[in-house]
């Protein structure tokens, strides 16, 4: 199995291959797939626009570029070229406020300036890829990837989970972020297989019956949607699950169909997967991937050390080889020495597709918003819920959530209120008891 | 004029609501329905609730202002801004 180490490696190795790197058609409106026509893109032809995308780059110096990302041809080519012309990119989400990815871009151009001051050599390298670390918030962080790291880990997943040209990879996993890059388009590529490139938001329920893919990588929402709505088509063989744990009755309805179902566990930081799914009978038990060592402290957290590891948070300095990184998850080794995942240490909700609430901003922003002050925000059920102390005040509350759902994705928003019995359980110094919301509704 | 009264959207839609999200079938809707606190739809469910919105009225709502959709009444709103006038 041949390992890459940069993204100009994988381009050129697209030049000895016949096959289909894309599938795609164009978003419709209508419900009828017929009106979309499917079209073709070789890796030959793949690689040919690449590294024309990559010689105007270098033409014009560019040095950070922002990429609206979205699952097509355009952006695919846009990003790749960028890297290669050492151009650093900012996978901006189109939903993603253009305030919040400006000040990211200068952020960028500022640590780019920083970066080539150091080592003057940086500058002959490949660009780094910029990953927000979780939806929209205020405090989401932007972590530096490079081509090596995210190689690095379609390389590592290849191993416990293999693809190839005989393939079909449905895409429609958001690209802007790590899980859909890597496992959705990166790994494909790296491997051979077609990449369907989805349809948009629109179609995610019925891209599988017009792609008909071997490979469906998801999130926890989107395969449950899948199953629920009987979606899956009769040709795929595999289902790649990550970003957020899955329900046991999801992986069961998968399997029942004949699917195997791959859990994946892994982080931005570590430019995706770090352990995965190899027991088909039980999938939720992980075994770490090569290139990875993962520990469980003592008081239970995971932390990991890889060589898909980042280069470091923008604006941050960057971390050294070996570095380790604590993850906020709680976990352990069974006796055959798989991870099993237990929950999350820190305060962050995990959502079912993959993204996350940092629930100290939720509540200040509340708080200020509703004039309440004994809120806290818990999840239900795979929804965020704010449980606020017996006497508030069900009406500010009630508008406080509306004004503040507005401005919120639709995954990250609160979905109930629920008033407690009593106080919420504090510790003496006033800090939320997060362990005992449990109990109070 | 256009093609559909209020009244004709909201019952089609609300229809919708019936049909494709099995758990609201008894549920009694409102245009002040809130899409989350009242009708609990999930985000993903809300997507292709709107989609469904979307080819039976034949209009696009852009993708940014699907966050901003807070009740039935607006999603209601955003639909009939995009109506065609008939003749």
């Amino acid at each position: 199995m041949r390992r890459f180490y940069s993204f100009s490696e994988l381009i050129q190795d697209f030049d000895t291959r016949n096959s289909a790197a894309f599938v795609y058609a164009e978003e419709t409106v209508e419900d009828n797939v017929e009106d979309s026509s499917l079209q073709e893109l070789s890796y030959r032809d793949l690689a040919a626009m690449i590294r024309e995308r990559a010689d105007a780059v270098r033409a014009v110096g560019t040095a950070v570029d922002v990429v609206p990302v979205t699952n097509s041809v355009e952006a695919v080519v846009r990003i790749f070229g960028d890297v290669i012309a050492g151009c650093d990119v900012v996978m901006a989400d189109p939903m993603i406020p253009e305030e919040v990815t400006a000040k990211v871009a200068a952020g960028a151009r500022a640590a780019r300036g920083m970066r080539l001051a150091a080592d003057p050599d940086q500058a002959s390298a490949e660009g780094e890829v910029l990953f927000f670390t979780s939806g929209t918030t205020s405090r989401s962080k932007v972590v530096r990837l490079t081509s090596r790291s995210l190689c690095a880990s379609a390389w590592s997943g290849q191993s416990m989970l293999a693809c190839g040209p005989e393939d079909r990879l449905l895409s429609i996993l958001p690209l802007a972020h790590v899980f859909g890059f890597v496992c959705a388009l990166l790994w494909g590529l790296a491997y051979g297989a077609t990449v369907c490139l989805g349809r948009g938001v629109r179609h995610l329920i019925d891209d599988a019956e017009f792609f008909q893919p071997t490979i469906i990588p998801a999130v926890p929402s989107i395969m449950a949607a899948l199953v629920r709505f009987d979606a899956l088509n009769p040709e795929c063989r595999v289902a790649l699950i990550g970003a957020a744990p899955c329900t046991p009755a999801v992986t069961a309805a998968l399997r029942a169909r004949g699917i195997a179902v791959y859990l994946g566990y892994g982080l931005t930081e570590t430019s995706s997967g770090v352990a995965i799914t190899q027991d088909l009978d039980e999938p939720e038990a992980m075994y770490v991937c090569p290139g990875t060592e993962i520990r469980v402290e003592e008081d239970g957290e995971v932390s990991i050390t890889s060589e898909c590891m980042m280069a470091g948070y923008l604006g941050q300095p960057p971390v050294g080889p070996g570095y380790r990184f604590y993850t906020g998850d709680l976990g352990g080794f069974d006796d055959k020495g798989r991870l099993r995942l237990q929950g999350r240490k820190k305060d962050v909700l995990l959502m079912p597709d993959g993204t996350k609430i940092y629930c100290p901003e939720y509540e200040e922003d509340l708080a200020r918003i509703s004039g309440q002050t004994d809120l806290a925000v818990a999840s239900r059920n795979g929804r965020a819920v704010l449980i606020a102390g017996q006497g508030s005040d069900p009406a500010a509350l009630r508008q406080a959530v509306n004004e503040y759902n507005n401005s919120l994705m639709r995954s990250q928003q609160i979905y109930d209120i629920i008033i407690a019995d009593g106080p919420l359980p504090r510790t003496v110094t006033g800090k939320l008891k997060r362990y005992e919301l449990g109990e109070l509704s | 004029m256009k093609p559909y009264t209020r009244d004709e959207l909201r019952e089609k839609t609300i229809k919708l609501i019936h049909n494709f999200i099995p758990e609201l079938q008894d549920a009694e809707l409102t245009e002040e329905s809130v899409v989350n606190t009242d009708t609990n739809i999930d985000s993903l469910s809300l997507i292709m609730l709107i989609t469904k919105v979307e080819s039976t009225f034949k209009v696009r709502i852009p993708r940014k202002e699907w966050n901003k959709i807070s009740t039935l009444g607006e999603l209601l709103d955003k639909v009939e801004q995009r109506l065609p006038d008939v003749k």
